[in-house]
């Protein structure tokens, strides 16, 4: 067979159809009538002009025939010039496994698995600093304070009061400072009126210097501001227990921290309302700076706002002042959240890692989810790996362990285009996750997380997910805490013998920070990380 | 005519490649996805990809190894001296160890999985040998056309 | 029509020699049965022999069945027996064969007068010696159309194609310079054409013609015989027959006369006077004869006194070769036949033999699909069809080298004809130093001239054999007459007559 041309292949299945309906004669004339010149050279022949029917003419039904016969005339030259090259056994055989690879490939894709919702963002996210922040500054104007400014020598506490404006100044572009003073009532401070708090005449104000009312200051706070009070934190029991509850109130439960900054300052004075007797004392600290009296600076806002301006404090010339020490109570261990998807697992024992978009129905940019598939056959199954770990400075001090809260749901198809996940009880029998941080003692670097997979377990094939939360197992104050710490004891001892009154403690602080770390524990229980694991289980 | 009829049993050969890629993508790779386990360092999905990846190289192999058998049963070996025809199974024996090679390449190259490696052997080494095989059974030039193995059976149109 | 051939002597064997290779080239007319007869008293002569060997090789090739095509086209009879020898079961001696002791003394005395002592003591058992006084009179009493075989089934075989309207031509060739042919022919022709002279249907279903050879050979004389032919009286005896003929009108029975001739002898390699060693080679005139034997068969009739000749006369080319639908047709159906011949001789019957031997049949695509998926039995078919086939391709490329030969020499390549032959033979000496054209072995055919066997060389395809194998892979024969063997032998034949553009 010469080759055929495809206009002229064309024309030859043309013709075909012609002879099947005389409705298409005319129509397939007309459309051939440019590839029959191409023929030999042969003049087209001229057609009945009476028959000429354009194929726009043509009813639906003709115009169907008369482009499916063209097409079935068509793929019968084909086919014969196909077999005059190949034979019919070679055909057949072609044809028969070419069907066979298409059905089977059909068959297995379409058994395409259906998939579940990808996880819910974070309740809780970290929020990072603020561009522009305004701060709320409220100087304890009670008479306590005024042993800090009556030292023979600039005190920490006196250079400490210019870096607070500077302090807001160069850590927010935008930063705004309000300057108050607070005692029995609250009162603003104008300009530059807080420089004041520097001179002991600040404190002789009788209307502000007798009752410390923190409370009246945290009610006053914004929660959109960052709430700074300066004081030296004498409280009584009801005082701590109310101070606390008020703190968990207003800002524990709005996911906001509170920080504590606490610097040793030269003293020369008297301090009041020692312990529940109200005992005073006078007090004049040494050259060592562990001598000194404590005060604070307590810090109320967002965990990133307090952290940075601390820092900033530091910056401007508190890290020099050689007792100091910063605790941020908050519900954030960790600024970023893990980078679960991306870590590399340590150990996959009869398990495959996958890409979430195998398990998810729609897409997800989160990293704190990984997918796993066991294929059937398999009794157990483990995985391990670790990743950076970078906790937040100055936050709760808690062990390595941590204790997995884990919560199951399996895959139910309930005829959606998703998988509806439905929480199983049995399933999380099937998941067991051990994980710590490393190394064993603080700072923290890295996170390790395993798990064992008791096949058995799960109920049926099909795709299972859990949410693991990551806390630690035990948290603990830093050990400052303890030792600047005035116990009730000490005070009645004190009260025989004032001369060994030790000024370098703080009464009730650590029931005051303990309490409030209690209250943020509960409140919103800080989680060394969160993360998910899809599995997709055969049986 | 000629080069019509080398025209269509390279199409051939091509045919039969595009067969066993769609075997590939569309049988194998699914159906591994249910045998493999592939333990740590390596997503599925990556695995699979590289399965694929030397899998499709390997059925390129065997179709290059057949094309190269083609071009030099078609074009190269003079048979104007009948001993000629002599030994030419050998060659396409020979020529049978490029497929073979990439069969170890790719089970080579490919990463260690705890399950379902014997499937993975099993593909890797039917895909090669099967896409050499038919190309030459059916596409060999005329002169060895009933050269390979199972020409003689299986070309029983002619 | 039936054709019916006899040669006469040992030119007329040669002839009939030619006659067959061209038949097996298809050129004859039609495919109806031919019959052939040699008339002989020399029954051991070499070139009789050779033609005898041939036409039964040619009959059993025939046998094979490969359908519609001009391979073997035409059926052949042998006559029965294929070899009529005047002087069968007859005296050897002129005297004794004509009962000289018993004659009548008026008898014996004309006896004497016309045949010298020599002449009727001679023994004639290698024919008449360059005699056809002698030839005649015994021809004129040997043959008896109504008698003996093969005269008989000649004769009514002859009346039933005339009587059945289908008609029937009769050739005689032989020469007229030695003694068989120069009293044979004219004498059958009249014994043959009187058996039908009284037929009213003869005329136009009835035609004889003759091929007589004037001399174009010589050989050295056998100086061991007094009684002998001699080639320097080659030329008188011609002279003396033509006249003879002419006043005599010895021929006039003849619907046709074809004279050929060349102007140069070409010396045989063998000098004697009959017997095995009387084995002319070929010679380029011989394929004239049967050319012309062919235009007898073709033409309704033969009108005029047409005059063929060599354009050149240092160089014989294929225009010079007449042939009814034209000389490019007899070629091409020469050159089919000899790439046929060489592609068998040199690859595809040494492939049979080591496939018979070795195995492994893939080696040869032709062979799956020729032989082992039909079920033809290579054992039994390499020792029967396959060699009788391999046996008329060696004749027909010796025959082919022979015809070269005779023109030229050993040089073909400036200066050759028709043929260029070294690519299958070669020329040597034989043991009496006499140069002689033998076929090469098939290992050492000059395989990339498979496209060029015909001269001139119009173009080179060096790999023609390789390609001739390619095509045989894939060639299937739609014929379904054509089966065993045959269909194979079909199949190359074909393939080895596909032309390219550039061939002429």
């Amino acid at each position: 067979m010469e080759p055929a041309s495809v206009p002229s292949v064309m024309a030859k299945a043309a013709r075909k159809a012609c002879s099947v309906s005389p409705f298409v004669q005319s129509a397939a004339a007309q459309a051939t009538a440019p590839f029959a010149k191409e023929e030999g050279g042969r003049k087209p022949a001229k057609h009945d002009e009476s028959l000429t029917v354009s194929l726009q003419s043509l009813r639906y039904p003709e115009r169907f025939y008369a482009v499916s016969n063209s097409y079935l005339a068509f793929m019968r030259i084909i086919t014969k010039h196909i077999s005059s090259t190949f034979r019919v056994h070679e055909i057949r055989a072609l044809t028969a496994l070419t069907l066979f690879c298409l059905l089977t490939g059909m068959g297995f894709s379409s058994c395409a698995s259906k998939r579940l919702p990808p996880p819910a963002e974070p309740e809780r996210r970290f929020s990072p600093v603020s561009e522009a922040l305004k701060v709320d500054l409220f100087f304890d104007a009670t008479l306590s304070m005024q042993g800090f400014v009556r030292t023979p020598e600039n005190s920490y506490y006196q250079r400490m009061i210019p870096l607070l404006e500077r302090g807001v100044i160069e850590g927010w572009r935008g930063g705004e400072a309000s300057f108050y003073e607070f005692g029995d009532d609250i009162a603003p401070l104008p300009g530059r009126d807080y420089l004041d708090a520097a001179r002991p005449t600040f404190y002789s104000n009788s209307k502000y210097n007798k009752k410390t009312f923190i409370e009246r200051v945290i009610d006053r706070a914004q929660l959109d501001h960052l709430t700074i009070i300066i004081t030296d934190l004498f409280q009584d029991n009801a005082d701590v227990n109310q101070l606390s509850e008020k703190l968990k109130q207003k800002f524990i439960v709005n996911n906001l921290a509170v920080g504590v900054m606490a610097v040793r300052s030269q003293y020369l004075g008297v301090v009041y309302d020692v312990g529940a007797e109200n005992y005073s004392f006078g007090y004049t600290s040494k050259e060592k700076p562990e001598t000194g009296r404590p005060f604070y600076l307590l810090a109320f806002g967002s965990h990133a706002n307090i952290a940075h301006y601390f820092a900033t404090l530091g910056n401007s010339g508190l890290n020099a002042f050689p007792e100091k020490h910063v605790l941020i109570l908050s519900s954030f261990l960790t600024s970023e959240p893990s980078p679960f998807t991306s870590t590399k697992l340590k150990i996959a024992d009869k398990l495959s890692e996958i890409s979430s978009s195998n398990v998810f129905a729609r897409n997800y940019s989160g990293e704190q989810v990984k997918a796993f598939k066991i294929t059937k056959g398999q009794a157990k199954a483990k995985f391990s790996t670790d990743w950076a770990y970078q906790p937040l400075p100055d936050g709760l001090d808690h062990s390595s362990e941590l204790t997995p809260i884990i919560q199951g749901w399996k895959g139910e198809d309930t005829g959606a285009r998703e998988l509806f996940p439905s929480e199983n009880l049995q399933a999380l029998k099937a998941l067991t996750i051990t994980a710590k941080l490393l190394p064993e003692n603080a700072p923290y670097d890295r996170l390790q997380v395993a798990g064992d997979i008791n096949v058995v377990n799960f109920p049926s094939a099909g795709l299972y997910f859990y949410r693991i939360l990551l806390r630690p197992a035990r948290y603990s104050l830093p050990h400052w805490v303890a030792v600047w710490n005035m116990g009730e004891g000490e005070i009645e001892k004190w009260h025989l013998h004032p001369a060994d009154f030790d000024g370098s403690k703080t009464y009730n602080l650590e029931n005051f920070l303990g309490t409030l770390q209690g209250a943020v524990l509960n409140t919103t229980p800080p989680e060394v990380s969160e993360i998910y694991c899809y599995i997709r289980v055969d049986k | 005519m000629d080069k019509l009829k080398h025209i269509g049993l390279i199409v051939g050969m091509a045919f039969v490649f595009f067969i066993f890629a769609l075997l590939i993508i569309y049988v194998e790779d699914p159906f591994l996805d249910s045998k493999v386990t592939t333990g740590a360092n390596i997503l599925m999905d990556e695995w699979r990809q590289l399965f694929r990846y030397w899998a499709v190289f390997g059925i390129s192999t065997a179709v290059l190894a057949a094309l190269i058998w083609y071009a030099w049963g078609q074009w190269t070996v003079n048979l104007n001296d009948w001993t000629k025809a002599n030994k030419k199974r050998i060659v396409w024996l020979l020529f049978l160890l490029l497929p073979c090679c990439a069969f170890l390449m790719g089970w080579l190259l490919t990463p260690p999985i705890q399950e379902g490696a014997i499937f993975v052997t099993a593909f890797y080494l039917a895909n090669n040998l099967a896409v050499y095989l038919l190309a030459t059974v059916f596409f060999s030039p005329s002169s060895f056309k009933y050269t390979p193995w199972g020409a003689v059976t299986l070309r029983r149109g002619w | 029509m039936s054709y019916y051939v006899i040669g006469v002597g040992g030119t007329g064997a040669k002839c009939i020699e030619s006659f067959i290779h061209l038949c097996a080239a298809g050129l004859m007319p039609d495919s109806k049965s031919l019959f052939c007869l040699f008339v002989d008293p020399d029954g051991a002569n070499g070139s009789l022999k050779r033609a005898g060997e041939l036409l039964q090789t040619y009959h059993d090739c025939k046998q094979l069945q490969l359908g519609a095509t001009d391979l073997f086209k035409s059926g052949v009879r042998i006559a029965q027996p294929d070899i009529w020898s005047p002087l069968q079961d007859k005296p050897a001696r002129l005297d004794e064969f004509f009962n000289y002791n018993i004659l009548e003394p008026a008898a014996a005395h004309l006896f004497d007068v016309l045949y010298s002592p020599r002449e009727k003591q001679t023994s004639l058992e290698y024919g008449f010696r360059g005699h056809p006084s002698i030839g005649s009179a015994v021809m004129a009493s040997a043959v008896k159309l109504g008698g003996e075989e093969p005269w008989a089934s000649l004769r009514n075989q002859i009346s039933l194609d005339v009587g059945t309207g289908e008609g029937a031509k009769v050739i005689l060739f032989g020469s007229i310079f030695g003694g068989t042919g120069a009293s044979g022919v004219p004498t059958i022709s009249r014994l043959v054409s009187n058996e039908f002279k009284s037929s009213k249907l003869r005329q136009d279903r009835f035609k004889i013609g003759s091929v007589l050879m004037l001399p174009y050979f010589s050989f050295d004389p056998v100086k061991s015989e007094r009684l002998r032919v001699d080639a320097d009286t080659f030329l008188l005896s011609t002279q003396s027959a033509l006249n003879y003929y002419h006043s005599q009108h010895e021929l006039k029975v003849c619907n046709a006369v074809y004279l050929l001739g060349s102007e140069t002898l070409k010396p045989m390699r063998t000098s004697s006077i009959g017997g095995q060693g009387q084995e002319n080679e070929p010679h380029l005139l011989e394929m004239y004869a049967a050319l012309a034997a062919l235009n007898f068969f073709g033409q309704e009739s033969v009108e005029g006194y047409p005059l063929v000749a060599r354009e050149l006369q240092s160089k014989t080319r294929w225009s010079d070769l007449p042939y009814d639908s034209g000389f490019a047709d007899l070629k091409k159906r020469i050159n089919q036949l000899a790439r046929f011949s060489f592609a068998y001789l040199s690859s595809y019957y040494p492939m049979l033999e080591s496939i018979n031997d070795t195995g492994r049949g893939y080696r040869a695509p032709w062979y799956i699909n020729f032989f082992s998926r039909r079920g033809v039995d290579l054992k039994d078919s390499i020792t029967k069809e396959l060699k009788q086939l391999k046996s008329y391709c060696e004749s027909f490329l010796l025959w082919l080298a022979n015809i070269e030969q005779s023109q030229t020499g050993d040089n073909v390549d400036e200066g050759g004809h028709l043929i260029n032959f070294n690519a299958f033979a070669t020329t040597t000496t034989d043991e009496n130093g006499k140069p002689t054209v033998v076929l090469r072995d098939p290992n050492d055919f000059s395989l990339s001239h498979y496209w060029n066997l015909l001269l001139p060389i119009t173009a080179n395809y060096p790999k023609g054999l390789s390609e001739l194998w390619e095509t045989m892979s894939d060639i299937r024969i739609k014929d379904p007459k054509a089966d065993g063997v045959g269909r194979f032998v079909r199949a190359l034949y074909d393939a080895c007559g596909k032309v390219k553009a550039e061939d002429s």
